[in-house]
């Protein structure tokens, strides 16, 4: 069914309406958050989340390479053949993203997510 | 830089807007605050001396982008845990997470509960489309303007419209009949 014209039209505007006002009714600490981040990004401040994954020094780049090549050999060895298994570029792509920083936190928490598998995550 | 006051006003007003859209995709308040934030900085940095009418699609471009990528890690990760943890088929992270409003569109509604019912049906939809919807409906961009932020095509932002009002029309036809 094709919406019609007045009807799309009351749709968006309500949505818009009603999004706006979610924007407008922002928790008083959320907004101090968000202007504390507005404040630091113009005052070209580094930032205090997310930060940049340090450069490695150059004699250290084979060392990385290495250790992505090393984790795609051992998921691959250990792949269990029945189940479903990424394309290899997918994989590739898959290391590449959790090999950052953020990468390894995941790895950290791995072992709670485990035991959240576990537990059907009931809490 | 070239107008901090003018860029500072601009943040002021767009911030808490991108902070609904990143929370819509997401469901996680602090990923979604990280989002902002990140975009914030990213267009203080990169386009700051930009003239200021390209500053709202410069801005939700990377506000989505940092959206999709979010949204990529996120599968990624689902898919190890999925093989580590051998649990069963690979899922759409943002379908899978748990729906904190719990409500459905009903024909009276006060004003915040309109807010929860587009919130919640948003976040039923498939990102793109969620994307497309509230760029187009509620940030005003144009085709073009929508096309550039989301990094694809205007025919697939025409699409992607289409099917997102299609849907929400279904969803929330009662609350905006």
């Amino acid at each position: 069914m094709i919406p019609d014209e007045h009807n799309e039209r009351r749709l968006v505007e309500g949505a818009g309406a009603a999004l706006e006002r979610l924007a407008e009714g922002l928790e008083p600490g959320t907004r101090a958050r968000l202007d504390r981040a507005r404040a630091e990004a113009l005052a070209g401040r580094p930032r205090p989340l997310r930060p940049a994954a340090p450069k490695p020094t150059p004699w250290l780049l084979p060392l990385g390479g290495m250790a992505t090549a090393a984790v795609v050999i051992l998921a691959v060895a250990l792949w269990p053949q029945p189940g479903p298994t990424p394309a290899g570029p997918a994989l590739i792509e898959d290391v590449e993203l959790l090999a950052d920083a953020e990468g390894m936190a995941f790895y950290e928490e791995l072992e709670f997510f485990l035991w959240l598998e576990e537990t059907g995550g009931a809490g | 830089m070239s107008d901090t006051t003018a860029l500072d006003r601009f943040l002021e007003d767009a911030g808490p807007r991108a902070l609904v859209m990143a929370r819509i995709a997401t469901s996680d308040p602090d990923e979604a605050m990280d989002i902002v934030q990140d975009a914030m900085y990213n267009l203080v940095e990169r386009y700051a001396d930009r003239p200021e009418a390209e500053w709202s699609p410069l801005f939700f471009r990377i506000l989505q982008s940092r959206i999709r990528d979010w949204y990529r890690r996120q599968k990624v990760r689902n898919r190890w845990r999925t093989w580590l943890g051998g649990a069963g088929d690979e899922a759409d992270p943002i379908q899978e997470l748990p729906d904190r409003r719990g409500d459905t569109p009903e024909t009276h509604l006060t004003q915040s509960e309109q807010g929860r019912a587009i919130q919640a049906a948003l976040a039923t939809l498939p990102l793109r489309q969620q994307q497309v919807f509230m760029l187009r409906a509620w940030e005003g961009l144009d085709v073009a303007q929508t096309a550039a932020a989301m990094g694809c095509g205007e025919g697939s932002v025409k699409t992607h419209y289409f099917r997102a009002l299609r849907a929400l029309r279904k969803r929330l036809g009662e609350v905006w009949p």
